[in-house]
């Protein structure tokens, strides 16, 4: 009658393997076999190998590990070869030892050539250790295991990274393995006060997560406070650094993201010699810098290896490409139905002409147009990548062409909707991007109710929900509001490096000078 | 801890004085002073350092914010009276300040657009602002501040490029002494719309620093008036300035970039819905304050709602058409601002004339942030 019952029970192998998996290691090989292959049941990558050493006196061992995770070179010249031959040929047996801890400690301190070797008592760390990769040794009469650092599995390289291009600077970007991700920070913050916290997050894929900072520039209250709320995570699994993004924002459910994801290294380090955190999540190439206000997101990462002068240049047009990626379809919308005064008469008879026979409101012909750029957008990055672009910009051409011959949508209407989205691609953050296709549609609406002055209300509301969201007691339109006329001349234009002796301050912040500390 | 910086308090009182003044002083002056209506805003700076003073004097000797500091000094009855009039006077300012824009919107930019969605829509926008509290409205003061501020001096500079007609402000000085006075000391009373200072100086980290904010302010609003009825005069003249409901808005609707942009009210109109809002919702928020405070409850915001209800249905009941808010705003407001923002200050002051400056001892916990 288990089905009425409206709960799910777990079967009683489940519970035994649970069980199981909290049991401490055995001194009797035989028992830690079986247990063994009752935890891998079902697995058939795992491989559990017997052996046996000492020529004198036959000193039973295992090795188990996971096969695709470990590199098997190792494990047979690293571990298998000092255990079988090595040790014969040093002239020791196992029987040398008092007991069997003794052995243990021999091959761990003496015997393996491994750079990482550590020591497990229970079966969940067994499981642990070589789901991760590494190779656990047991040892016939010793309830300690040892693991080896074996870890190698097919990955991707270092590649350039596909979402962040840039012209100057380094073109490196994340991979999914961790280690690789973190060594290529390591590289480049060349101090031990760069600290790497590791976590593991997910009951299922227990998953590898580092906390990144510098001690003594970032906070210390934003530190111990990130990792609070990475220890309150209970979750079966993290696959990728977005799912902590919810757990650790202030404000989860706001469209407005307070992360900001990347690929590249350095533009991590530029963060962390800020005083930012980062969260780098294995199996994940972007990494997740904290916290960000949202005037950073007009920046861009080579905006620090161009001339100053040029990324000013540069920077001021991604702010114009933000505004007019927000609100120009709006502002037409607006003009077009409210406010023809503003327009010269020329352009507004040429305007008018061309907006003859057409059956919809400007607003509905703005809406149509926008629904099928996003359209074409999102099929774009789904459809593979020898034909999307080219769909992309036929479809793009085909439709608007198509739909002005017809007759649904106006000339200038179309050229409006593709300058939009253009404009929109010129931010270098995908967040921002989000937050403008979202909204954009939301100061259509308002400029179809009430013109000019319905986008203003909107914006006001915008402006009134982003004063008001922190995150790590840093205001998210810092330095807008509050303002700061000192760091703000480091977002509006690229400050060059002689002028720039302090750090942007974050509440807590100590260490706040960059330059000039001889 | 809901503390605001000294440039927080700036924008928010000069968002909370200029735009009103922008819109409505000029054409008082016009009537008052005609050609030299700049004159006298200049010379309203006097009755303005006189309204600092008083102010600067009631923070200093006061250990609690407005309408505390009434209790403070006038005794727990008569405080808490005068507490539940200021009640209602800011009730009464918010409803005008939201018909006042609604009625200029209806008039000159979107006529046939229903009243009562004009002002649900300026509450609607009003209201997250007063819920989320103090912290938010000065941020938002800041950036309408800075964008205010550079849209009126680039819209005065186009006016005065446009529009150099100096001949419009002969003769100069060519007003009696005592018309002169009347005219500076009408303008000095926008000055006292300042009052904001006795709540918003004890979320100052010190509360003396306001004082030094308080000048700078007056200095800024008196520059940008004068500037504007200056500018208004060359552009229309001062015959045809004294016959117009807003002459500043008709300057800017005259106004153009390169024969190409014209018509830039529209945008001068989107840009004071920043600058209406907030006075709007300092003096909700001022209701709302003072009522929380008058009956002793943890928190405003709850407030908001049923307040936003009363300032909807004042507003629309306030007067028939802009003509009859014309009147009001002639008859009964600067009587309204005379009693309230300068004579009760002026009294309590008096009470507070041998009294040595104090420290604050208000908590912000006590506003519910």
């Amino acid at each position: 009658m288990r089905y009425l019952s409206g709960k799910k029970t777990k079967s009683t192998a489940e519970e035994s393997t649970d069980s199981l998996r909290q049991e401490p290691l055995n001194g009797d090989l035989e028992q830690n076999f079986h247990q063994l292959e009752l935890l891998l049941h079902g697995c058939s990558d795992g491989v559990i190998k017997e052996f046996e050493f000492g020529s004198e006196s036959k000193t039973r061992g295992l090795i188990v590990y996971f096969d695709g995770l470990v590199n098997r070179t190792i494990v047979e010249l690293s571990i298998l070869k000092p255990l079988l031959i090595d040790l014969e040929s040093l002239g020791r047996q196992p029987q040398d030892f008092n007991n069997n801890l003794l052995v243990i400690n021999f091959i761990k301190n003496s015997l393996l050539t491994l750079a990482e070797v550590n020591t497990l008592t229970s079966f969940d760390e067994v499981c642990a250790h070589i789901s991760s990769g590494d190779t656990v040794i047991m040892i016939d009469g010793c309830n300690i295991a040892l693991v080896a650092g074996t870890r190698a599995w097919e990955g991707r390289g270092i590649e350039k990274p596909d979402n962040e291009n840039v012209i100057f600077g380094p073109k490196e970007g994340f991979s999914e393995t961790l280690r690789f991700n973190t060594a290529m920070l390591r590289r480049r913050l060349k101090s031990t006060d760069f600290k790497l916290e590791s976590f593991v997050i997910g009951r299922i894929t227990k998953t590898n997560v580092v906390l990144g900072y510098i001690k003594d520039i970032a906070p210390q209250q934003m530190v111990d406070e990130i990792i609070a709320r990475l220890m309150d995570i209970d979750i079966d699994g993290i696959l990728d650094s977005a799912y902590l993004e919810e757990y650790i924002t202030n404000q989860p459910k706001s469209l407005f993201s307070q992360v900001e994801y990347t690929e590249k290294p350095d533009r991590v380090c530029g963060s962390l010699l800020e005083g930012r955190l980062v969260i780098i999540v294995d199996g994940s190439p972007m990494a997740m810098v904290l916290p960000i206000s949202f005037p950073q997101y007009w920046g861009a990462a080579d905006d620090y290896y161009t001339n100053f002068i040029a990324a000013s240049l540069f920077r001021l047009l991604r702010i114009s490409a933000f505004l007019l990626a927000l609100l120009l379809p709006s502002l037409f919308v607006a003009v077009i139905t409210f406010h023809h005064e503003m327009i010269p008469t020329p352009l507004l008879l040429t305007i008018v002409a061309s907006r003859q026979g057409i059956p919809f409101p400007a607003f509905i012909e703005a809406l149509l147009m926008e629904f099928a750029f996003e359209l074409l957008r999102e099929a774009g990055l789904r459809l593979p990548r020898s034909i999307g672009p080219a769909v992309s910009i036929v479809g793009a051409l085909i439709i608007g062409d198509a739909a002005v011959r017809a007759g649904l949508v106006s000339t200038p209407m179309v050229v409006i909707i593709a300058f939009t989205g253009i404009a929109s691609f010129v931010s270098p953050h995908y967040n921002a991007a989000i937050i403008v296709r979202i909204l954009r549609f939301g100061f259509l609406i308002a400029s179809a109710f009430l013109g000019f002055l319905g986008i203003m209300l909107l914006l006001i509301l915008v402006m009134i929900r982003m004063v008001s969201i922190n995150l790590l007691d840093l205001p998210y339109m810092s330095p807008l509001a509050p303002l700061n006329l000192s760091q703000l001349s480091d977002i509006i234009i690229r400050r060059p490096w002689f002028k720039n002796m302090y750090r942007p301050y974050l509440e807590g912040m100590k260490n706040q000078k960059r330059q000039g500390a001889k | 801890m809901a503390q605001i910086s000294k440039l927080q308090l700036y924008c928010t009182l000069v968002v909370f004085t200029a735009p009103i003044a922008f819109l409505e002083t000029p054409r008082r002056m016009f009537e008052m002073a005609g050609q030299d209506a700049w004159l006298a805003v200049i010379a309203s700076i006097i009755p303005g350092i006189l309204i600092v003073m008083l102010f600067n004097q009631l923070i200093q000797k006061s250990r609690q914010p407005f309408p505390l500091m009434l209790e403070e000094h006038l005794g727990k009855i008569a405080g808490k009276a005068l507490g539940f009039f200021y009640i209602l006077i800011f009730l009464f300012l918010s409803s005008y300040t939201v018909r006042m824009f609604v009625d200029f919107i209806l008039t000159y930019v979107m006529p046939g657009t229903p009243i009562s969605i004009m002002i649900s829509g300026m509450l609607i926008a009003s209201f997250p602002l007063l819920k989320k509290g103090v912290p938010a409205i000065v941020r938002v003061s800041e950036i309408s501040a800075f964008i205010g501020l550079t849209t009126g001096a680039l819209i005065l500079v186009t006016a005065f490029i446009n529009f150099p007609q100096w001949e419009n402000l002969m003769p100069v000085a060519n007003i009696r002494i005592e018309d002169l006075a009347m005219a500076a000391g009408s303008a000095g009373s926008v000055w006292s719309r300042m009052l904001p200072v006795l709540i918003l100086a004890f979320y100052l980290g010190k509360k003396n620093d306001s004082v030094g904010i308080l000048y700078l302010v007056l200095i800024t609003d008196v520059l940008l008036i004068a500037f504007v009825s200056l500018v208004s005069i060359m552009t229309l003249g001062p015959s045809i300035a004294k016959m117009l409901t807003f002459p500043t808005f008709a300057m800017v609707r005259l106004l153009h970039i390169g024969e190409f942009f014209q018509h830039l009210d529209i945008l001068f109109v989107g840009i004071w819905v920043l600058g209406i809002l907030l006075p709007l919702t300092v003096v909700w928020f001022m209701a709302c304050f003072t009522a929380q405070q008058m009956l002793g409850l943890k928190e405003y915001q709850f407030i908001a709602a049923p307040t936003s209800l009363i300032i909807g249905v004042l507003s629309i009941l306030m007067s028939r058409n802009i003509l009859e808010l014309r009147i009001l705003s002639l008859a009964i407001i600067p009587s309204l601002y005379l009693i309230s923002f300068i004579f009760i200050p002026l009294i309590v002051w008096l009470f507070t004339l041998f009294k040595p400056p104090v420290e604050s001892t208000y908590s912000q916990t006590n506003s519910g942030q």
